[in-house]
C-alpha cells in the first residue's frame, strides 16, 4: 500500500513547482510552527487522508484511498485580488484534473476529476490577512496483497 | 403473472429503491457534515456552543434534489480552519470531505438497500 507519507511528500513536491510559489521561508508545513513575516504572502498546507475502501475482493484486487490536499494562500488584507488569485491559479495549474504523480515507493497518486481541484472565496481573517483555500482531491489505487 | 406484469413489479421496485437511496444518501450527507462519518472520513462540526452544528439543514427541493446548507456566517472560517485553531473536538473540512466522498455514501446506501453490510 502506498504510504500516506509518500503521498503527502509527492503532493508537496508538486506544489512547489507552481509558478510564483513563495520560497521555503514563506511556506508553512504540516506539524511545524510557523510565524508569518510582516504580512508577506505565504502558503500553508494540510494533508487530509480519507478512508480506504476495498473495491475488488480477490487477491491482488483493488484498494482505493481518497483524500484532500488543502493549500491556503495568505496575503495582506485590503490589497486587492491579484496576489492571492494569481498564486491560487498557479497552484491549480500544477494539479490538473486526471493527472497522475509518481510515488517514490511505486504506483501513483491521481488528481481527481469529480470533484476536481478548486479554490474558494477570498476571506478576511480579521487580523490583517486575507486567505484563499485551494483544495486538491486525490486518489490512490493499490493492489491488495 | 404475465411478463408485462413482472416488468411493472420490477419498475415499481426500482422506483422505490431509487427514492430510498436518494433520501437516505441525503440524510447521510447531513450526518457526515454535522457529526462526522466513517463512510466519508469527515470529522464533523467542531462543537463549542453548538450553534454551527445545529444550523445545518437538509431540505428536499424536489423528488430528485436535496440541499444541505447553513446560514451561519462563520461556517467557512471553521470549514477551512482559517484562523488555524486547535479544535476541542471534531475538526475542519467536513463539507469538502463529504463532497469528495459522495459516491461512497451512495454506494453504502445502495448496499444497505440490498441488505448488504456496505
Amino acid at each position: 500500500m502506498a504510504s500516506t507519507k509518500d503521498i503527502h511528500l509527492t503532493l508537496r513536491t508538486q506544489l512547489v513547482t507552481a509558478s510564483g510559489i513563495p520560497d521555503s521561508q514563506h511556506r508553512a508545513r504540516e506539524n511545524r510552527d510557523y510565524t508569518p513575516n510582516d504580512f508577506e504572502t505565504y502558503i500553508e498546507e494540510e494533508f487530509v487522508p480519507g478512508p480506504r475502501a476495498v473495491r475488488t475482493l480477490v487477491p491482488g484486487g483493488l484498494s482505493e484511498t481518497m483524500g484532500l490536499y488543502v493549500v491556503k494562500v495568505f496575503a495582506a488584507a485590503n490589497n486587492g485580488i491579484n496576489t492571492i488569485r494569481t498564486l491560487a491559479d498557479a497552484i491549480l495549474d500544477v494539479f490538473s484534473p486526471g493527472s497522475t504523480l509518481a510515488l517514490s515507493g511505486g504506483g501513483s497518486v491521481r488528481i481527481r476529476t469529480d470533484p476536481a481541484p478548486f479554490c474558494g472565496q477570498i476571506l478576511p481573517t480579521g487580523d490583517g490577512w486575507s486567505v484563499c483555500t485551494v483544495t486538491i482531491p486525490w486518489r490512490v489505487d493499490t493492489s491488495l496483497p | 403473472m404475465t411478463f408485462s406484469g413482472q416488468l411493472r413489479v420490477f419498475t415499481d421496485k426500482v422506483t422505490v429503491t431509487t427514492q430510498a437511496v436518494f433520501v437516505n444518501s441525503a440524510s447521510r450527507v447531513l450526518q457526515s457534515i454535522q457529526d462526522g462519518s466513517p463512510v466519508t472520513g469527515a470529522p464533523g462540526q467542531p462543537v463549542d456552543t453548538g450553534n454551527l452544528r445545529a444550523s445545518w439543514q437538509l431540505t428536499f427541493e424536489s423528488p430528485t434534489s436535496a440541499l444541505v446548507s447553513t446560514n451561519v456566517e462563520y461556517a467557512p472560517v471553521i470549514e477551512d480552519n482559517i484562523k488555524g485553531v486547535r479544535f476541542k473536538n471534531h475538526g475542519p473540512h467536513s463539507v469538502k470531505i463529504t463532497r469528495a466522498g459522495l459516491q461512497q455514501i451512495v454506494d453504502y446506501e445502495l448496499a444497505q438497500s440490498r441488505g448488504g453490510n456496505g
